[in-house]
């Protein structure tokens, strides 16, 4: 057990959160979307370390369930940057608003 | 083999079966059928272990994957997926300088994805689940990493994707923290004594919007349209079927099992979506001339469709479970069939999927056009296809759980009549109109061929003896 | 109940679809052989489906009465809601058997020579045995499903056949537009099977009909879901205002045309209802409103089959004014005469479509009778085979049209519907008139065919469908419904029908030959023989020789009503200028208001669909602020319905 409550955590991570989904939506660049979303889900992460410390029920869980997720994440942007690097060889730019053959 | 290896056996067998396939290509390399050869052995296998199993309920990784009846359906649903893809992809991808080991190990982890997903019963492994089915998703969507349009795609549908999971996530890490475990019944157990929390009311919002992307229901839907139109036209039909279905069975999972107790919640919800899905799909695909982008907006209606049987079945009516199964299976023998004709009409690198390409099919290569013909047909609902039992199944069910329910059935009704002229018209140019000049190269290989057979034997026979499968969908959903 | 009396019936369905499964895989390598399986299949179905049809309508114990079923398969779709899909054979069943079977028999049998010179000759004969699964699957199901099932595949079938000269662009026209039309329907009916399950919890028809009859669904509920039943009805029979896709329906096979627009899968809609017909029973408004479309699309179609100068469109206007007919009987509660209509039609509209398929092989293909004329000498058997055809539909005695018309408007007299009976009257007169006016006009006067075609008389394979339909189109009336309303066909129907009667409180009356029942057909008689006159009158410019013997029979009556300088005139002004102007506009009303109301529709839908494409805009950032949107409206939905 540490010191203190849930909620701050809780709501430093729905403040963390938001933050990454603007930078999402408010980046053009590809690669500062996908670090949004590295923000949003470490986030997750700090939400999921609370409760792991805070609720006697999950006590343990919250460090096993952010390492998962630590893991995924990594998949996840191996794969986005494949995914950028192969556009960014098509196109020549990393800025997704000029990614727009495809409409309607 | 140990009671618990036995359980993960088909797991593992498609785990070890996307390894085998790298090695083989390692060993032999740039064959284009070796690596489709050792992945339909693995499939052949894992089916096999399914089947040994027998649907008979046993616990695995200290009670976080169980097996039974439900496991056993989609399991053996998602080999036909993988197989028929896996016969349908190569020479296309193939005869465009791709390789095709890889695309066979993707697929088969996405496999893996899907059956852990089926299996799961805690909040982790389905959500380990869901990332191991999608994320080879966003790779195969970019498969034809030349080609910008699938280059373009796969950035959407990636970005987007990896937005959705991360609100997904939050949700889930919500829901798992404020229940107090991790376990989909204990949650459940949880909710059902607990009161509506605000906390509460967040993660299931945020649920809500993460499963809804992952099955591609409107308002969430945007990244369909553009990723199904941009990947190589097989693995548009692998998009369109294999993720969704697994993307149901995390509905299920998620909204029938865990959030049941919430269901006056997200039932309305649900049913307001699946009313703006269904309608949406339709419309728009009423408006598109490249057929690929039209399957793609009436795969959006599908997943309306489908919805129906989730609020049939949070309504506590559990043939919206049954009938979401069943769905499942026509619908993905029906649409891998379609994409499988469009397949064969781009026998030539570089060319398109405009309905002009399709005009006059009926009259130089009369098999294919009839078997175009029967997969959309089943996609309109009209009997003795698959698809006409998977919409009365649904709409039944919503009629039979009454309310809103009902309501939905209607607009049901009303979009699957919308449906038939999109259909229609594609038939209309396959047997009424002349072909096109020059005329569209048209190959059908060896294995693509199997592949349609299959999609076609089973879009008939479920259409004419339903029963074969009611049968296995009532045994998975029976308690 | 016992199965054994049923136990061929599963046979009814499995060789047809055996002769489409060989047809459809073999028959491109057969050639001219191609129609042989599906034809023994038509054939062995016909002797099958006579053995149940004739001691169905005979009162057999173990067919006739309540009928006998057979389960086939259960589906359970639920714990409480399960199909049982299975066969039910009773009289109502049986007397579709007879038309249907015996009009497809021999309609394949035309075909053989018919098709002959097409090049998908084979393809044609898939689509036959494909329809006639289809159509006895119909009538022989005893679940709701699977009647909708099959009600969608004779839709499928039929589209199929009318689209069948793919080539050319107006049959694929018109089988979109037959299509398309009976969704709109079929949306109706969907809906109405919905009504039924939510209330029954089942689609047995058998449990449907008897929960009726114990009141479980009466007032408006029964109303609306008798109505989205019969709007699937109205779609499939060609009802006004579902009606438009009938004539057009007319660029298919002739042969087509004889079995699906005339004598088979049109009265889908009429067997439907007659079905149903305690559904219909249990409200008032309902039958009203059948009534009402039925006698409406009977004189709307009449009307407009007056100017028309294709043979064809005329006999496709005329299955519509008949159709009208039955369901006017259906509506006023005449449900034995409906169905009686519905078999003597289906023989006398079989041999006109078939005998015009032969006039249009005759003279090469042309379809517009101002290019025919003078051709009765040419081609005597087709000539006298559609003249009893025609007497037969102008409801002269002692043709089959003359029994079922008769009881129909007798009925609806007595039943106290004096509208539909004055309206239905007219229409009979009407009938007689342009049913002549079409014999004249094709097989009288002088001939006006280009004089380069070779008018020939048709093969064996095709009038001997003629003459064998021509056997009942004279004796069906007589056999099924002498003596008056105690005849075989109300013995075999009258079970069926009488919880129907039962829920109305119509009571079975005596016939009364010198009483109101011979007023009535007297009345009916003289109105048919003044259409028939009028139309003789004005379309055959040398009736003396040519008309000898039907003249002969009437002279009495054509004489009698026939005064020459006030007639002429008449006849001018009524018919000619101002009969020709309301068919004119009739016409334009149907083509522009009815026909645009149902494309109308399909453009709403396609220029919304259009509107909502617009946000897909290609870019990632507009899609994730639309995701982003969506979830908070949904985070604050939540909270205000968890508040």
């Amino acid at each position: 057990m540490i010191a203190g409550h849930l909620e701050p955590y809780l709501v430093l991570s729905s403040l963390l959160f938001s933050i990454g989904a603007f930078g999402f939506l408010a980046r053009r660049n590809a690669i500062s979307m996908l670090m949004s979303i590295e923000v949003m889900l470490n986030a997750v992460n700090l939400a999921a370390l609370a409760f792991g410390a805070f609720m006697p029920t999950l006590a343990g869980q919250g460090v096993a369930f952010a390492l998962l997720i630590i893991a995924v994440a990594a998949a996840e942007a191996t794969v986005g940057l494949a995914i950028v690097i192969a556009i960014y060889r098509n196109r020549k730019t990393p800025l997704v608003d000029e990614y727009d053959a495809m409409r309607q | 083999m140990s009671g618990e290896m036995m359980t993960i056996a088909p797991l593992l067998t498609v785990i070890f079966g996307a390894v085998a396939v790298l090695i083989a290509d390692m060993v032999v390399p740039a064959r284009r059928y070796t690596p489709i050869a050792v992945a339909l052995a693995a499939l052949g296998a894992a089916a096999v272990f399914i089947t040994a199993q027998g649907g008979g309920v046993t616990i695995a990784l200290a009670g976080a994957y169980v097996t039974g009846p439900f496991v056993s359906y989609l399991g053996l649903l998602g080999i036909t997926v993988t197989t028929i893809t896996l016969l349908m992809t190569p020479d296309h991808v193939g005869d465009r300088g791709y390789p095709t080991a890889e695309f066979a190990s993707i697929l088969l982890f996405a496999l893996a994805g899907a059956i852990l997903v089926a299996a799961s019963t805690d909040l982790v492994t389905l959500f380990i689940g869901l990332e191991l089915l999608v994320i080879p998703g966003y790779l195969l969507a970019g498969y034809a990493k030349r080609d910008p349009l699938s280059t373009e795609g796969a950035v959407k549908y990636f970005l987007l994707g990896s937005f959705s999971s991360a609100i997904l996530l939050f949700g889930i890490v919500l829901l798992w923290g404020s229940s107090g475990t991790a376990s989909l019944s204990g949650i459940a157990a949880a909710l059902a004594s607990g009161s509506a929390t605000p906390a509460l009311a967040v993660a299931l919002a945020l649920i809500t919007t993460g499963a809804s992307f992952k099955i591609a229901a409107v308002p969430f839907h945007y990244w369909t349209p553009d990723a199904y139109q941009g990947s190589p036209t097989p693995i548009t039909g692998y998009l369109s079927v294999g993720p969704k279905v697994g993307a149901f069975a995390l509905a299920i999972k998620l909204f029938l099992v865990a959030l049941a107790p919430l269901a006056l919640l997200w039932v309305p919800v649900v049913a307001v979506l699946a009313a703006a899905t269904m309608t949406l799909g339709n419309l728009v695909a009423l408006t598109q001339l490249n057929v690929k982008r039209m399957l793609a907006y009436s795969s959006i209606a599908h997943t309306g469709y489908l919805m129906v049987g989730l609020v049939a079945a949070g309504l506590g009516e559990v043939a919206g479970i049954s009938g979401i199964l069943f769905y499942g299976a026509a619908y993905a023998f029906m649409n891998l069939g379609a994409f499988a004709v469009l397949t064969a009409i781009q026998g030539r690198p570089g060319s398109t999927t405009q309905l002009s390409d399709l005009a006059g099919l009926g009259r130089r290569h009369p098999l294919l056009a009839i078997l175009a013909a029967v997969f959309l047909l089943s996609l309109t609902g009209i009997p003795p296809t698959a698809g006409f039992f998977a919409k009365a199944y649904v709409i039944l069910a919503a009629v039979q759980a009454g309310g809103a329910a009902a309501l939905l059935a209607i607009v049901a009704v009303l979009n699957a009549a919308v449906a038939a002229c999109y259909y229609l018209r594609v038939i209309i140019y396959l047997f009424m109109r002349e072909p096109a000049e020059p005329p569209v190269e048209v190959a059908t290989p060896p294995l693509l061929r199997i592949g349609l057979i299959l999609a076609a034997i089973g879009t008939i026979a479920l259409g004419l003896a339903p029963t074969l499968l009611i049968e296995a969908v009532a045994r998975a959903i029976a308690p | 109940m016992t199965d054994t009396p049923l136990s061929t019936a599963p046979l009814l369905l499995i060789l047809p679809l055996i002769g489409f499964a060989f047809t459809a895989a073999f028959g491109r390598r057969l050639g001219k052989r191609a129609h042989i399986v599906p034809l023994v299949a038509i054939a062995a179905v016909w002797v099958l489906a006579m053995g149940l049809a004739i001691p169905a309508l005979l009162g057999d114990p173990a067919l006739g009465g309540e009928g006998s079923s057979l389960t086939l398969f259960t589906w359970i779709a639920s714990g409480d809601l399960i199909f049982n899909v299975g066969i039910h054979v009773d009289g109502l069943t049986g007397a579709l058997l007879l038309v249907v079977t015996s009009v497809g028999a021999l309609v394949h049998l035309y075909s053989v020579g018919y098709m002959s010179h097409d090049g998908s000759y084979w393809r044609f004969f898939a689509y036959l045995n494909l329809f006639m699964f289809s159509m006895l699957l119909l009538v022989l199901a005893d679940n709701l499903l699977v009647v909708f099932a099959a009600w969608e595949l004779v839709g499928l079938s039929s589209y199929l056949l009318i689209g069948f000269w793919y080539t050319k662009r107006e049959p694929g026209l018109a089988s979109k537009k037959a299509f398309i039309t009976n969704r709109v329907g079929d949306v109706g009916f969907a809906l109405g099977l919905m009504g039924l399950v939510a209330v029954f919890g089942s689609l047995d028809i058998h449990t449907i009909l008897a929960g009726i009859e114990a009141g479980a669904l009466t007032g408006p509920a029964a109303t609306v879901i008798a109505l989205l039943v019969f709007c699937g009805a109205v779609g499939k029979s060609a009802q006004f205002p579902l009606h438009v896709w009938l004539p057009d329906a007319m660029e298919g096979p002739t042969p087509v045309s004889a079995l699906i627009h005339a004598a088979t899968m049109v009265n889908a809609g009429v067997y439907l209802v007659a079905r149903m017909s305690p559904l219909f029973a249990a409200s008032h408004e309902a039958m009203l409103i059948v009534a009402a479309i039925g006698i409406f699309t009977a004189i709307f179609a009449a009307s407009i089959a007056f100017t028309q100068t294709d043979i064809k469109r005329v006999l496709a206007f005329s299955t519509l004014s008949q159709l009208g007919y039955m369901f006017a009987a259906l509506g006023v509660g005449a449900w034995i005469p409906a169905i009686f209509h519905l078999i003597t039609h289906g023989f006398f509209k079989g041999l006109l479509f078939l005998g015009s398929g032969s006039v249009i092989h005759a003279v090469d293909g042309e379809q517009e009778m101002p290019k025919m004329g003078g051709l009765a000498r040419k081609i005597p058997i087709t000539y006298a085979t559609m003249l009893i055809g025609t007497i037969a539909i102008a409801g002269l005695p002692p043709l089959a049209g003359f029994w079922s018309k008769d009881e129909i408007l007798g009925e609806a007299f007595k039943f106290g519907f004096g509208w539909v009976w004055l309206v239905g009257l007219l229409v009979a007169g009407m009938t007689a008139f342009y049913m002549f006016r079409l014999m004249g006009m094709t097989f009288w006067g002088e001939s006006r065919v280009n004089p380069a075609v070779h008018v020939h008389e048709s093969p064996w394979t095709m009038t001997l469908p003629l003459v064998a339909l021509a056997v009942p189109t004279i004796v069906a009336g007589f056999l099924l419904g002498f003596p008056f309303a105690d005849g075989i066909l109300v013995h075999g129907l009258k079970p069926v029908f009488a919880p129907a009667n039962e829920l109305l409180g119509h009571e079975h009356e005596a016939w009364t030959l010198f009483g109101i029942d011979g007023l009535l057909m007297l009345a009916s008689v003289t109105i048919a023989a003044i259409g028939t006159a009028i139309g003789i009158r004005l379309f055959s410019s040398d009736h003396t020789q040519l008309l000898s013997s039907i003249t002969t029979r009437l002279r009495p009556l054509y004489e009698g009503s026939r005064s020459r300088w006030y007639f002429d005139d008449l006849n001018d002004l009524v018919f000619v200028q101002a009969g020709g102007r309301v068919a004119r506009a009739l016409w334009w009303f149907d083509r522009r208001v009815v026909d645009g109301a149902v494309n109308g529709v399909g453009t709403i839908a396609s220029s919304s669909g259009r509107g909502l494409r617009q946000i897909q805009t290609g870019r990632v950032q507009n899609y994730a602020l639309g995701i982003a949107v969506g979830l908070i409206a949904m985070v604050i939905v939540y909270l205000m319905v968890a508040a």
